[in-house]
């Protein structure tokens, strides 16, 4: 990482790095599916206890 | 009869217009007033802008849907507003001047028992020397600005498959801007197509931001629950930077702009020179250029709104420093308390004051995220205000209806990168918008209502917004259904 602001680099080598595994699952089909449920779930959630 | 005049056909105008025409039998009226001809879903404005979506697709013209609704539209830029009547005029009135073809420039008075101000904010790339279209950068703010964008970005794409290495500086133009969910979003898209482009190792992406930390949004960041962990925007966001490869510059306030280096000044107060060869950076706001007069013709301005020309509502203004800002702070009905048929909504309204914390530079430089008011509370603001409305034209005594912030959700899907299946967005919920520290003393918000993920589901989300809202706006069968 370059030095345009060392501090902020230095926060972002420190955050975790997603594995392989992780970001495979991020782009599974049938997982993301899985979520994007649960997602509709939880913005639902949201707008009923906003309104 | 009543008629119902409202300043702007944005998210909030246009929601409350469409929810006030259903509301209100014929026999009252409902007046838009708005400089576009068309209406333009701006979160989109994202994938226009990294060339993903052409113009068209996030635009429609708002006239057809008007003339079916029953609701008069004035294709013009109000500029007063005489809430005493005056002038020949026993009623409240407003002046507007006609942007539409043919007719430009001619003003007109249009008299109103109840308004709504929801002219949204004006784009203040002069707050910044060379910032804009105008100056030296880019912006996605408007359709045309991010047709322009994605122009130019092709020209960037094609100069790195011709093996130029090239830096891309994205983010916001000043101290004070808000919509960071904005510049971070296009940061990740713009580093999707230099992917999908196969050219993104000859390019350098920085993220350019007035936040002191990663993940604050302008809301003061979020901490929320994942696997069993309770985490913050701030590790989250920072993980997808270094997954990504992109660089940060944090608390970074743009002094100027010259054609091709970005001045900029931190909250340290050190000031630093950025060259880059494409730089898409967001404006600050400000409130639209509206005066207000009293029946005797004295300008009242600085009492309607305050100085940057948002609406004052029912907020308490004299908070002071950040310790001793409170949720009770915030707006619940926006009526403005001098003028009981005044209302605000959406970024229209004044705010009492920032939600993240505001810092200064040892040089006196104001380094602070504006609060941002996204698509979702705007819309909910709209509805409540004009329920308010129909309630007193029903001649109902019932209390206002109230919306506050601090007691409203928001659902933010930011995109990172445009694709069916290898698509991606950071799709955050947080409840509510402003932290209430007494009533969730850990967090500020609400743990179960506030949360964040990543990944295609993300994308779908933002596709499914993209198509539900667009539907929503053109009024077709059943719209109100659909959720703010
Ligand atoms: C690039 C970008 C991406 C965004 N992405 C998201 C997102 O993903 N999710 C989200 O929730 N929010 C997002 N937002 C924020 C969202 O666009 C705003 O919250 C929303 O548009 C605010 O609605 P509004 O009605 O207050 O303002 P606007 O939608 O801007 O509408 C203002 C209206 O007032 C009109 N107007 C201006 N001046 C006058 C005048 N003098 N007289 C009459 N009319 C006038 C304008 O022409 C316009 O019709 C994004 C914003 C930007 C800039």
């Amino acid at each position: 990482m370059s030095d345009l602001d060392p501090q902020a680099a230095k926060q972002i080598q420190a955050a975790p790095l997603p594995t392989p595994g992780t970001l495979k699952h991020r782009r599974n089909v049938a997982y993301q599916f899985v979520r994007f449920a649960a997602l509709n779930l939880k913005m639902i959630r949201v707008i009923g206890a906003s309104h | 009869m009543a008629r119902l005049v409202i300043l702007g056909a944005g998210v909030a105008g246009h929601t409350a217009a469409l929810h006030a025409r259903r509301r209100l039998g014929k026999a009252h009226e409902v007046i838009v007033v708005a400089p576009n001809a068309q209406w333009n879903w701006i979160p989109s404005n994202i994938w226009v802008g990294v060339g993903k979506m052409p113009a068209e697709k996030v635009l429609f013209p708002l006239a057809p849907v008007y003339r079916r609704q029953g609701i008069e539209f004035h294709q013009a830029l109000a500029t007063e507003i005489h809430p005493e009547g005056g002038d020949g005029h026993d009623h409240s009135y407003v002046v507007v001047r006609s942007t539409a073809k043919g007719a430009e420039g001619r003003e007109e008075a249009i008299e109103y028992d109840f308004l709504i101000n929801a002219t949204g904010p004006k784009l203040n790339f002069a707050a910044t020397k060379g910032l804009g279209p105008d100056g030296y950068t880019l912006s996605v703010c408007t359709a045309p600005h991010a047709a322009a964008t994605a122009g130019e970005l092709k020209k960037a794409i094609a100069r790195l498959k011709a093996g130029e290495h090239l830096r891309f500086v994205v983010g916001t133009g000043h101290g004070t801007c808000t919509c960071e969910g904005a510049a971070f979003e296009y940061t990740f898209n713009l580093d999707h197509v230099l992917r999908e482009a196969g050219v993104r190792d000859r390019a350098e992406v920085v993220y350019l931001t007035n936040e002191a930390q990663l993940g604050d949004f302008g809301v003061g960041g979020l901490t929320f629950t994942q696997q069993g962990f309770q985490t913050t925007s701030k590790l989250w966001t920072e993980s997808l930077y270094r997954e990504r490869g992109i660089q940060a510059i944090l608390g970074a306030h743009c002094t100027q702009i010259e054609p091709g280096v970005v001045h900029y000044e931190q909250i340290d107060g050190s000031l630093h020179e950025l060259p880059f060869d494409f730089a898409m950076l967001l404006p600050p706001f400000r409130g639209a250029d509206l005066k207000a007069y009293d029946k005797a013709g004295a300008d009242i301005s600085d009492q309607l709104f305050n100085p940057a020309g948002f609406l004052k509502v029912d907020a308490n203004y004299a908070a002071g420093a950040y310790e001793n800002w409170s949720a009770d702070d915030w707006p619940k009905t926006y009526q403005s308390p001098l003028y009981d048929n005044v209302f605000a909504a959406g970024i229209a309204f004044a705010p009492p004051h920032q939600i993240s914390q505001p810092r200064t530079s040892p040089n006196g430089t104001l380094i602070a995220p504006a609060p941002p008011r996204t698509g979702m509370p705007s819309g909910m603001i709209a509805k409540a205000v004009v329920l308010t409305i129909v309630d007193r034209i029903r001649g109902g005594g019932a209390a206002a209806h109230e919306a506050p912030m601090t007691r409203m959700g928001a659902a933010c899907v930011a995109s990172a990168g445009m694709s069916f299946f290898k698509g991606s967005a950071a799709a955050m919920t947080m409840h509510p918008v402003v932290p209430d520290w007494r009533k969730y003393p850990a967090t500020g918000r609400d743990l179960k209502g506030t949360s964040g993920e990543i990944g295609l589901a993300g994308h779908w989300m933002k596709h499914t917004l993209h198509v539900l809202f667009l539907y929503k706006a053109k009024a077709h069968p059943l719209w109100w259904l659909i959720p703010e």
